[in-house]
């Protein structure tokens, strides 16, 4: 599966639906590529449907096994042959965090570890904002998804492209049915236009006297830097991709959850 | 004036999480009851999250319904980015904003999605 966009996000609920209805203790894929979106999103799909069945996920390309593989992909049926390694030095591998398991410490060290070393060079201002903007995307999961496995999250760097790619997807209760059953929004409208609202500065919380910054902050910050986001919850889709205008549409598949792709240009510096 | 060293107080440069954010809440209080001026000595803070803010600030001004000069005549900060003056800034004034729509018995739910800090 290719570069997250309208079409490519509608194909993942057919590829859960595909593993759910397998009838064999493995569903096969034909998937030709993969993106970090797709392994987060399958980490957690693979989790929930196997409460109930113990199914695995057999890519019939190599290249996809491969990938997976070398991601930490759990969830695969048999062995690869001659597929190439990817440079692992690229892939951030797919990590999922857990309310009550892990702290925001943990996560601060993983973003600094793992994720700030494919961000470019920035002063350390932005570059301590974008760690904490970051930390909120998964603190948003633990607290308010109510998500059984937490939040996964799998990146890479694309060095010929580039820029640099961060999945965050959890099979929670998802923002736009959070913000309908609240209210804001109501139930017969877009699903984007939850998202579009929860995304405006400032128009986030009802606990909290404000808020809106997390991905608000990220959103500003990608349009300077001429990266782009993807932000998916139910059947709604907000994005910007490869313009500066927000694309707000409704999917032909819902998914469960939210999930949240967002590309970074990395400039050619690649800090160790 | 009384100055509270943040980091030490809250024993953490990560300033990110809420409850984190309600802890300095219930310190400032404690020392405005006793003190007319708060200095908040960030010096050695590494990160500084909304929810922080939200829950440190923000609330700090919608139990006292202070608007942002009734703040700055009792809170004072040193050693902390402009960028998360602003973001502080921001907080107090959807206090603010929140506290007038309360005072008007408007539905808080037209204005404010739960609590996604996205």
């Amino acid at each position: 599966m290719q570069t997250l966009n309208p079409k490519t996000i509608s194909r993942l609920p057919e590829l859960r639906k595909q593993i759910e209805t397998s009838e064999e203790e493995y569903a096969e894929t034909n998937l030709k590529f993969v993106r970090p979106y797709c392994v987060a999103y399958l980490d957690q799909v693979m989790r929930t449907i196997r409460k109930s069945k113990q199914v695995l996920l057999m890519p019939i390309h190599p290249k996809v096994h491969q990938y997976l593989k070398q991601c930490g992909f759990e969830f695969l049926y048999g062995n690869c042959i001659n597929a190439e390694n990817f440079n692992e030095e690229i892939i951030v591998p797919l990590i999922r965090f857990l309310p009550g398991e892990h702290t925001s410490e943990d996560v601060i060290s993983w973003l600094e570890q793992k994720v700030i070393k494919f961000i470019p060079k920035i002063n350390r201002e932005l570059r301590k904002k974008i760690v904490a903007n970051l930390w909120e995307i998964v603190s948003n999961v633990f607290v308010h998804s109510e998500s059984e496995f937490g939040v996964s999250v799998c990146g890479q760097l694309y060095p010929q492209k580039g820029y640099f790619e961060l999945a965050f997807y959890d099979e929670g209760i998802g923002l736009a049915n959070k913000i309908k059953m609240y209210g804001a929004i109501k139930e017969e409208d877009e699903d984007y236009l939850c998202i579009e609202w929860a995304l405006q500065e400032g128009t986030s919380t009802t606990d909290k006297p404000s808020a809106g910054l997390g991905l608000h902050f990220l959103r500003e910050f990608l349009k300077i830097n001429q990266g782009n986001f993807q932000f998916i919850s139910g059947n709604g889709y907000f994005g910007n991709f490869n313009s500066l205008i927000a694309e707000k549409l409704q999917l032909k598949n819902s998914i469960e959850g939210t999930l949240i792709n967002l590309r970074i240009m990395f400039d050619n510096i690649l800090e160790k | 004036m009384k100055t509270l060293k943040v980091i030490f107080a809250l024993e953490t440069a990560h300033l990110l999480t809420a409850e984190k954010g309600s802890a300095l809440l219930q310190l400032v209080k404690s020392e405005l009851n006793s003190e007319d001026i708060v200095e908040l000595d960030f010096s050695g803070y590494e990160f500084i999250s909304s929810s922080f803010i939200n829950s440190a600030f923000g609330d700090l001004c919608l139990e006292n319904r202070w608007d942002i000069q009734d703040f700055y005549s009792r809170i004072k900060f040193s050693c902390i980015d402009k960028d998360d003056i602003d973001d502080i800034e921001l907080a107090i004034f959807n206090a603010k904003h929140r506290r007038e729509l309360m005072d008007s018995g408007k539905n808080l739910s037209d204005y404010y999605p739960p609590s996604y800090a996205y």
